[in-house]
């Protein structure tokens, strides 16, 4: 797939090697001259010296066959606009800007960038999903925010723990769709006994999730 | 009117202050606090220090009161954000924009948000200058 990457800043450096290891066909934009040569030096030609944030560079890059666009400057504004010019302009469907302000992830999904990541909050919600396990961890997110795959650690002390899913009563609009037991994947159906210290992977509409959270781990504290 | 201004640098100060001279109530937001410096004889327009890309910054400006907005900073994405922020979360009933790609308007007016090119401007007044005698 042909990969346009807005920014060639760290991000953006180790994501055009990556992407170009697993074989897709790679693009950075990026203003910066000394930015430009180190990649150039390191990962090859692959450069377009300009400003991915407007039309004019992003037609240079070839948007128009793009599969996708991934916004990642140091810079939110940027990578917003960078993402709604490659939708805007070159109709390109999938579009990932970096999010600097956690803040702002909900924002750039109002506006419209398409998917939006921030690190910050990223490695927030890994430290919190140690801390705190009583809780569903959100791992991916679709439709805005309306549909999310979330992840849950079960206690021993679950009430669900010892029971067949076929007698649980999931919430409508979830799904359990994976059970990680001991480093191994069980893909559940009614038979599968669910037990303390599975990990649960589940599909759930974004306004079922507290039923959700009831129903595998019980009424809270 | 409550207006709110974002960007206080030679533009935005000029815009705030013929504004308030209007009669109007104006906020000013740029994040150098030195830029306030241009309007340090007017006491009467509020002056918020921060980023206009941040909502929690735009809402103590007072976004969720005002009833119109201009983003003026001298960075045309920067504006542009602001804007959509301004139209679409804080659901400002005018907003208008500092755009210097005359392309990347089009974002803009995809949420009826008016825009101002100086580019464009500048180079009208220029050319009316000099075009004045047919040869």
């Amino acid at each position: 797939m042909y990969v346009i990457v807005v920014g060639g800043g760290k991000v953006g450096y180790y994501l055009a090697k990556t992407l170009l290891t697993e074989g897709h066909e790679v693009a950075v934009i990026e203003k910066d001259p000394a930015r430009c040569r180190k990649i150039e030096r390191d990962i090859g030609d692959i450069l377009v010296i300009g400003d991915g944030s407007t039309p004019d560079g992003l037609e240079r890059a070839g948007a128009s066959r793009a599969g996708v666009v991934a916004a990642v400057t140091g810079q939110d504004e940027t990578n917003l606009v960078a993402c709604q010019v490659a939708k805007t302009f070159f109709q390109v469907s999938r579009t990932i800007a970096r999010v600097n302000n956690p803040k702002n992830e909900a924002l750039f999904h109002a506006l419209g960038a398409g998917i939006a990541v921030s690190s910050t909050q990223r490695i927030t919600d890994l430290i919190q999903r140690e801390v705190d396990t009583r809780k569903l961890q959100n791992l991916l997110t679709f439709e805005a925010g309306e549909v999310n795959l979330v992840e849950v650690d079960l206690p021993p002390n679950a009430p669900v723990a010892g029971h067949k899913l076929a007698d649980l009563r999931l919430p409508q609009g979830s799904l359990l769709v994976a059970v990680m037991r001991s480093g191994r994947l069980i893909i559940p159906d009614g038979r599968t006994q669910l037990l303390g210290g599975d990990r649960l992977i589940a599909v759930s509409q974004s306004d079922r999730e507290a039923d959700l959270t009831r129903l595998l781990l019980g009424e809270g504290d | 009117m409550f207006i709110i201004v974002v960007g206080c640098g030679r533009l935005g100060s000029s815009l705030a202050r013929s504004l308030s001279g209007a009669g109007h109530r104006v906020s000013v937001v740029d994040w150098t606090a030195s830029s306030f410096d241009r309007l340090e004889d007017m006491p009467e327009i509020e002056k918020v220090l921060g980023t206009g890309i941040d909502v929690d910054v735009l809402r103590s400006a007072g976004a969720e009161e005002c009833d119109a907005l201009a983003a003026v900073t001298d960075h045309d994405n920067a504006n542009i954000m602001i804007a959509q922020t301004a139209e679409k979360i804080f659901h400002i009933q005018q907003v208008v924009a500092r755009v210097n790609e005359p392309r990347t308007e089009e974002l803009l007016r995809r949420f009826g948000i008016a825009s101002v090119c100086p580019t464009h401007l500048a180079a009208r007044a220029l050319f009316e200058a000099l075009n004045t005698q047919p040869s």
